[in-house]
């Protein structure tokens, strides 16, 4: 059985030119991503993962190459794809519940249907105590759950993840990444993890792409071990062979640096 | 042995109640001796009557004036002009900022110019309304409005462009119009700051109904202030400014309440 492409990135290249000129950000990407996958892609600050993401989204447009999701070619925010930043960005003017409806006021489809949804929605992320607080009164963690919700409302086939865990302390962060993964995996969503930290690429991911810099390209894409997916992250993180792909990673990278500094 | 913690909270609230009532004795002690002592130098002949007044005198006229209902339409225009004037200002500044985000052709046009004019003395174009306009309320609160609508349009429109981009970011995913980004994010998130502007332009509409009064008015509370100035009856004029600064502050008071009543739900971050 061939699995369902959700992303194809071909020979995907961005050149930002600015006042002081041109510059070559991203290489040559060639990425398929399949329904349900999860996908980290690490690497060293300047290795292109924020432009490759904005471009997945259709922030900004490839420069060359092609960019396909499910079949058709990306040029605007597609109403199939999700977005998490680092910071939750939740509207301080509206409660959690206001919050999270916004997607669906936008798009225009909020009716007795899509409320019930919000309501099981938030029941499910454990806000139901929650939805008529505003978000100053929540907790960095519960404010990033909420964040979760708001992008799940719109029932996005791709998630972006742009380091959604990385301002959390470690417990709340391990607890979010085991409750997205989760989320994501009942729902059969598909992701894309932005991510700086190791640990975490190597506990989540099916496969996590590694890039170079200078220009933005991939280096190598490994492969995570079965088991140690369906562990999920808390678990994955003390399996006898979560070290042997973390090593792997991380000889990866460090090697990247090396060429950075000649 | 340590002190029950309800023991230790009343003692610290004792102590700032007996601070805030030290505060509020000072000031009752200040404004007092003040008035006492101004009232003595009055009578005494140490100022000059006819220029400083009296207290007494002052009382005596606001008391008259009151019970007779006399200064009751200088209030009432007056107060009819700064409301109209703040209102609109803040309401057409930030049309104008609106206009200026949405089209930023025009706004990078408009910069210039915006910055000529908020560094004039708005005031000074008051003759030239007058003329165009004709003496009266009309002119009064178009001087007014030409004092608070350009700093208005600058900060609103500040603000409009410092939103954070990570909140635009958030409707931009879900496909918001440019339209919606305005409706939903833009508008909302300045909120605090054209209400915090509405509160600075309370202040400054009274500098223009003041002014603008001044030059035309036959009736309001600056007529009665030059009025009195030209017969030389400054018990007249010092009691017009006892007015306006209960006035003032009244519609100030207003406008915070106004202000924690519509942002009391959210903080900014």
């Amino acid at each position: 059985m061939s699995r369902q492409k959700v992303l194809e990135l071909k020979e995907l290249s961005h050149i930002y030119v600015n006042a002081s000129g041109a510059h070559l950000a991203v290489d040559h990407i060639d990425l398929t991503v399949y329904k349900g996958e999860f996908i980290s892609l690490v690497g060293p600050s300047g290795c292109g993962k924020t432009t490759i993401l904005n471009m997945i989204a259709g922030l900004i447009a490839p420069t060359y190459g092609e960019l396909t999701m499910l079949g058709e070619a990306i040029t605007s925010p597609s109403s199939r794809l999700g977005y998490m930043q680092q910071q939750d960005y939740l509207y301080p003017w509206r409660t959690i519940l206001q919050n999270v409806m916004l997607g669906l006021e936008i798009r225009k489809e909020v009716n007795a249907q899509s409320k019930q949804k919000i309501i099981s929605l938030l029941d499910e992320l454990g806000l139901e105590q929650s939805s008529d607080k505003y978000p100053h009164q929540l907790s960095g963690g519960m404010r990033q759950r909420v964040a979760l919700a708001r992008t799940l409302i719109t029932d996005p086939d791709l998630l972006l993840l742009d380091e959604p865990f990385s301002a959390l302390d470690l417990h709340i962060k391990m607890q979010l990444e085991e409750l997205v993964q989760s989320t994501l995996d009942r729902l059969g969503k598909t992701a894309i993890l932005v991510t700086h930290d190791l640990a975490e690429a190597v506990a989540i991911s099916d496969r996590v792409v590694v890039l170079g810099r200078n220009p933005g390209h991939i280096r190598k894409i490994v492969t995570i071990p079965r088991e140690l997916r369906a562990a999920g992250p808390i678990e994955a993180r003390k399996h006898p062979s979560y070290q042997a792909c973390f090593d792997e990673i991380w000889y990866e990278l460090d090697e990247e640096m090396e060429r950075g500094v000649e | 042995m340590i002190a029950p913690l309800t023991t230790l909270h009343k003692q610290y609230k004792d102590r700032m109640r007996r601070k805030s009532m030290l505060v509020l004795l000072t000031q009752m002690i200040l404004l007092v001796g003040f008035i006492a002592i101004w009232e003595w130098s009055s009578k005494a002949r140490i100022v000059d009557p006819l220029i400083f007044s009296s207290p007494s005198k002052i009382a005596n006229h606001l008391y008259t004036s009151l019970l007779d209902g006399s200064i009751l339409p200088h209030i009432g225009i007056t107060v009819a002009e700064t409301i109209a004037g703040f209102l609109l200002g803040t309401l057409l500044g930030t049309l104008i900022a609106a206009l200026l985000w949405w089209f930023p052709f025009v706004a990078r046009v408009f910069d210039p110019f915006l910055v000529v004019l908020n560094s004039m003395p708005k005031v000074a174009l008051g003759p030239l309304l007058i003329v165009g306009l004709g003496p009266g309320f009309g002119s009064i609160v178009a001087i007014t409005l030409l004092v608070t609508v350009i700093i208005t349009t600058i900060n609103i429109y500040n603000r409009f462009r410092e939103t954070e981009e990570g909140l635009l970011k958030v409707a931009t995913i879900f496909g918001a119009t440019r339209f919606q980004t305005f409706y939903y994010v833009i508008l909302p998130a300045a909120f605090p700051v054209i209400i915090s502007t509405l509160k600075v332009n309370v202040g400054l509409a009274w500098i223009g109904v003041i002014v603008g009064e001044f030059l035309v008015a036959r009736v309001g509370l600056g007529y009665l202030i030059i009025y009195g100035f030209q017969v030389f009856n400054f018990t007249l004029v010092l009691s017009t400014l006892v007015v306006i600064a209960f006035v003032a502050t009244f519609m100030y008071q207003a406008v915070s309440f106004l202000e924690r009543k519509v942002t009391s739900g959210w903080k900014d971050r």
